[in-house]
């Protein structure tokens, strides 16, 4: 996740600010402090564990978003480029993520 | 200071019975959702926009960035939580969904840092990247030719 702004500004150096690539920075570091310090996973798990999760975030939101804008476009047959696609990609998700977290809320552990 | 808002926070996730908890979970919604529009909004003050145009109040940019923090405090404790059992790592779900709606407070800090970005010069365009440089080779090659 720290190394996210590199590889957006490398590949898709558009979609980079200054506050996307320090905020993914701050957002790894305490992530990955707390796979450490917290959980207390070895590193080199928390390593592999923060790749795979990064890899699973960063394609939908950086590069696969034109798809979802193209496949909603194609859906409802509306001629002007637009963000709805995007949009429902993430509510359609973040629902499925609630209903996941409503259903193992009561698993105290 | 932080210590006091974290204690304040914290009661959010603790519930008695479902209505409260589907209470919470709406406010908790709304929160989010606040945030993505706080975010916009400071964004569009600032008049910071990538590739062309994209922070405005059209409606479509507005159903994205309002739903945008909604994603990330779900979706990422859904794929934590998933790939941490994958991994045998029990965690109570709360943990981690509490960690990641703290982080979508940066939403808010990202458009001061890049109104800084603006002002001191820092590169968020196609300016100095290597894609950019092996892109303009063949255009250049062109335009010589």
């Amino acid at each position: 996740m720290t190394l996210t702004p590199l590889i957006i500004f490398y590949t898709c150096p558009d979609l980079i600010t200054m506050g996307i690539s320090v905020s993914w920075v701050i957002t790894g570091f305490i992530f990955f402090n707390f796979l450490i310090k917290k959980l207390k996973i070895s590193f080199i798990k928390s390593i592999i564990i923060v790749i795979i999760i990064f890899q699973i975030i960063y394609w939908p939101i950086y590069r696969y978003f034109v798809i979802f804008d193209n496949l909603f476009k194609y859906l409802t047959n509306i001629n002007y480029y637009n963000h709805y696609g995007y949009g429902l990609y993430f509510l359609i998700f973040g629902i499925i993520g609630l209903i996941y977290y409503n259903y193992n809320i009561n698993k105290n552990i | 200071m932080i210590n006091n808002l974290i204690t304040n926070i914290k009661p959010i996730f603790f519930y008695k019975n479902k209505k409260d908890r589907f209470k919470k979970i709406i406010d908790i919604i709304l929160i989010l959702i606040a945030i993505g529009l706080i975010r916009l909004f400071l964004e569009v003050l600032f008049n910071i926009n990538l590739n062309g145009k994209w922070y405005s109040f059209d409606t479509d940019i507005v159903f994205v960035m309002s739903v945008f923090p909604f994603y990330l405090t779900f979706f990422l404790t859904m794929v934590t939580h998933i790939i941490l059992k994958l991994f045998k790592i029990d965690i109570n779900i709360n943990k981690l969904f509490f960690l990641f709606f703290l982080l979508q407070f940066f939403h808010i800090l990202i458009p001061f840092l890049d109104f800084l970005g603006n002002i001191f010069n820092i590169p968020h365009t196609l300016s100095i990247t290597l894609l950019f440089v092996m892109e303009q080779i063949p255009f250049g090659v062109v335009v010589v030719f």
